[in-house]
């Protein structure tokens, strides 16, 4: 056996003899946790339950305020006038008669203060002298519409029909139905489900998902490392990190400020403001205009009734029923539209641009990529279009009227439109009219060809 | 002719990649590292045992394919 052999052999097994060692001495001499360990931030192993019931009067209708942790806090609707409050304890600890004798250490503690009531626990003294993993849960029944204040940790809080809610919690859900004025929530590995909320709105949360409902303020979210799903709401801002927005039905403006954040929002009755990156913004059914910055993800947005601003780098860009007019610069990235009803200005390189059924004057410079051309009905507006590295499609609905310019530098030129009356006819430009005349239409490329045909007309569709 | 497998090496590395496992479980709060340790140390031996009967057998074949 070599000598290298043995030493891994006596590392080896050293290594195990104290692990055993210090094993045998943590469960002999009670060194470190003994009955119960913490997993996922919860106490687990045997442990027993104890329960306190105490009513206090609420005169004043003040704030209620708790502060608690490693237990959660319920406050429910009750009784006019008082608060009652459940404290029940949970102690990691064995046999029973132990686990009741530290229990009855473990106390509630309920002060006035101005008008309200601070309800918390003794937990802090309570654990002070003996390591034993306990939790104090608070059950509390307060009157309907009565102003909140929870602080928590590792534990979940749950609040139903209070008047103004201001909460925060780590390690847990919050979970808040029915709140009659403002509510501000601040969370932290946790999930978070809001709904019923009359006034204003305002969370801060890191590390867990946010859903909201029915509320009828403006919404302020800031969120990190998390998705956020929001229906029936007022005015939303999101600001938003390495997380997805879900928008339904938002009553009033939409504004999403994100960094690797994906938007889909959906029915929104005021402006659309978002600019994000590394993941794609679907907007569809949005009343007010559309403003949308996007790096590295697809860009859609479809039944727009104001104006559409897009700027999009390295991906696409696609467009449905526009009734605003638009203005789209992509760069590395197409455009893919249809139905626009009011015009659109367009910049883009690195691929197509194809604009079906659209109405209104038309500006487009192509860098890199063909542009190809299909009005919704007779051509009268303005359109200028230069290619660089690409050819330039147009079809030509009956009952046009326009002035008409094309030149391919070095393309060809294939017109062939009956009634356009031709006037210039060289190798790389054709110029004549078209219905007696009217504003120009202007093609030009450099690196491609030029093909005008006559196309039918096509109703394009409004929002 | 293919290199002779050093079982010391096999058994070291996995030790250390199961150690550092377990640590980083703990840190995050799944799980007790005392108690997985002292459960699992003795797997070392029985990896290390694995790999010496498994050159024993290799070392053995080449020598009668060689003969």
């Amino acid at each position: 056996v070599k000598a290298g052999k043995l030493l891994v052999l006596v590392l080896v097994l050293s290594f195990g003899a104290a692990i055993e060692t210090a094993w045998s001495l943590r469960e002999k001499f009670g060194l470190g946790p003994l009955g119960w360990h913490v997993l996922g931030g919860r106490f687990r192993g045997p442990s027993f339950t104890f329960e306190d019931e105490e009513t206090h009067e609420l005169k004043g209708g003040g704030t209620v305020e708790v502060d608690n942790a490693f237990g959660a806090v319920t406050m429910v609707p009750g009784s006019a006038g008082e608060v009652k409050v459940k404290l029940r304890k949970v102690v990691y600890l064995s046999p029973e008669s132990e686990a009741r004798q530290f229990a009855s250490g473990i106390h509630l503690y309920a002060s006035p203060v101005g008008g309200g009531l601070r309800l918390s626990t003794n937990r802090e003294e309570a654990g002070r002298d003996r390591y034993v993993g306990f939790e104090t849960h608070l059950e509390i029944a307060l009157p309907a519409g009565t102003p909140v204040k929870v602080r928590n940790e590792h534990g979940r809080v749950e609040v139903h029909d209070v008047g103004r809610a201001e909460l925060s919690n780590s390690f847990e859900p919050i979970e808040v139905k029915g709140v009659d004025g403002d509510a501000v929530l601040q969370g932290r590995h946790g999930n978070l489900s809001v709904s019923g909320v009359r006034g204003a709105l305002t969370v801060t949360a890191r590390h867990g998902n946010l859903e909201l409902q029915d509320v009828d303020g403006r919404s302020e979210v800031q969120l990190e490392h998390g998705n956020l799903k929001a229906s029936r709401t007022g005015p939303l801002l999101v600001t938003l990190s390495h997380g997805d927005v879900e928008a339904r039905t938002v009553r009033g403006d939409l504004e999403v400020r994100g960094e690797h954040a994906g938007v889909d929002a959906e029915e929104v009755s005021g402006r659309a403001q978002v600019a994000t990156s590394f993941r794609d913004v679907r907007l569809a059914k949005v009343d007010g205009a559309t403003r949308v910055k996007a790096k590295h993800g697809k860009v859609q947005a479809s039944d727009v009734k104001g104006e559409t601003v897009v700027t999009s780098e390295f991906d696409g860009v696609t467009l449905a029923r526009i009734a605003g007019p638009v203005d789209v610069t992509v760069t590395h990235g197409g455009l893919q539209a249809e139905d626009l009803a009011a015009g659109a200005r367009v910049k883009s390189s690195g691929d197509e641009v194809i604009l079906d059924r659209f109405s209104g004057a038309i500006d487009v410079d192509a860098q890199r990529g063909g542009v190809d051309l299909r009005p919704a009905g007779a051509l009268t507006q303005p359109m200028e279009v230069k290619a660089v590295h690409g050819g330039i499609r147009l079809a030509v609905p009956d009952g046009s009227r326009f002035q008409f310019e094309a030149a391919a530098r070095h393309g060809e030129l294939d017109v062939n439109v009956p009634g356009l009356a031709v006037m210039l006819s060289e190798r790389s430009r054709v110029t004549g009219s078209m219905g007696g005349g009217g504003n120009l239409v202007r093609l030009t490329t450099e690196h491609g060809d030029v093909n005008v045909s006559a196309g039918a007309s096509v109703a394009a569709k409004t929002p | 002719m293919a290199p002779r497998i050093r079982s010391e090496g096999i058994v070291a590395g996995f030790s250390l990649i199961g150690l550092g496992l377990l640590w980083m479980l703990s840190n995050l709060g799944w799980l007790d590292l005392l108690t997985s340790v002292r459960r699992w140390w003795p797997l070392v031996l029985v990896v290390w045992g694995a790999a010496e009967l498994l050159n024993t057998w290799t070392v053995r074949n080449r020598r009668e394919v060689s003969k």
